[in-house]
């Protein structure tokens, strides 16, 4: 696994299913906020401590490719939210679900 | 909010020696004596805006408690009060919940700031919120065995 040379985050998708997710979200501009936050400061709360949770048990930790990581929550609107999975020792971001709760489509 | 004991001022005081008065205000509190002989405490905002947040989020933890109590029959989410979220997640991280909030309040209450329990409320109240939702809650429990390694978001 090679690290960013700037010490930036590797965001990464969990999941086949978070991948399109993460690729579906219609708002480019507030998915592109979100992977600058991701990529600098995934663990940083400091300004926007309402937002950006680790979350608690039972949903604290989760399994990504065998290995136990912390599970966090990042609301990006009052009904959206990102949950990841930050692998300090790789630096980095395994997204595993994005939810804007946009209306579903009539299928 | 600690209350300066030392020193009881008169309301005539706020007239002709207000300086003092408002410093031992700003020192933590100053009490003053109406004619009537009622006691009233004039204080920093912010001090007593944090002492009636941790009075009221101390009350709410025990309502809670008392439902979590073992035999305790219903544990309806109005029994819970201003902590209904808490009624959806398992009794043990309820219990865990309390635990951690109880050592937060205790610190924040001996004089340091709300912000580590306006974090743990936060967190907790995340969780709630995920694990409430039966889609989310299955697909956060779950384990990722096929990340995507060779692409970067």
């Amino acid at each position: 696994m090679t690290r960013s040379p700037d010490g930036a985050w590797t965001i990464r998708a969990a999941s086949a299913r978070a991948h399109r997710e993460w690729a579906a979200a219609a708002e480019p501009d507030l998915i592109a906020a979100v992977r600058e936050r991701l990529r600098l400061r995934p663990l940083d709360r400091s300004d926007n401590p309402s937002c950006t949770h680790r979350l608690k048990p039972p949903l604290d930790s989760k399994k990504v490719d065998g290995r136990k990581l912390p599970q966090w929550q990042h609301e990006i609107t009052s009904a959206g939210r990102i949950h990841f999975c930050p692998d300090k020792a790789t630096r980095t971001v395994w997204v595993t679900m994005v939810d804007l709760s946009h209306p579903k489509t009539t299928e | 909010m600690t209350v300066n004991d030392g020193i009881a001022y008169q309301a005539t005081d706020l007239a002709r020696n207000h300086r003092e008065v408002i410093d031992a205000a700003r020192r933590g509190s100053a009490l003053i004596r109406d004619k009537d002989g009622l006691a009233l405490v004039m204080a920093p905002a912010e001090e007593a805006r944090r002492t009636r947040e941790i009075g009221d989020l101390a009350l709410d933890l025990v309502r809670a408690a008392s439902v979590m109590l073992p035999g305790r029959a219903a544990r309806t989410a109005a029994a819970y009060g201003g902590m209904a979220w808490l009624s959806v997640l398992p009794i043990e991280s309820q219990r865990r919940f309390f635990r951690e909030m109880s050592t937060a309040l205790v610190v924040a209450a001996s004089g340091t700031t709300l912000r580590p329990v306006e974090i743990l409320l936060g967190d907790w109240r995340a969780t709630a919120e995920a694990w409430a939702e039966p889609e989310t809650r299955e697909r956060l429990v779950a384990d990722e065995d096929a990340p995507i390694h060779g692409i970067e978001l």
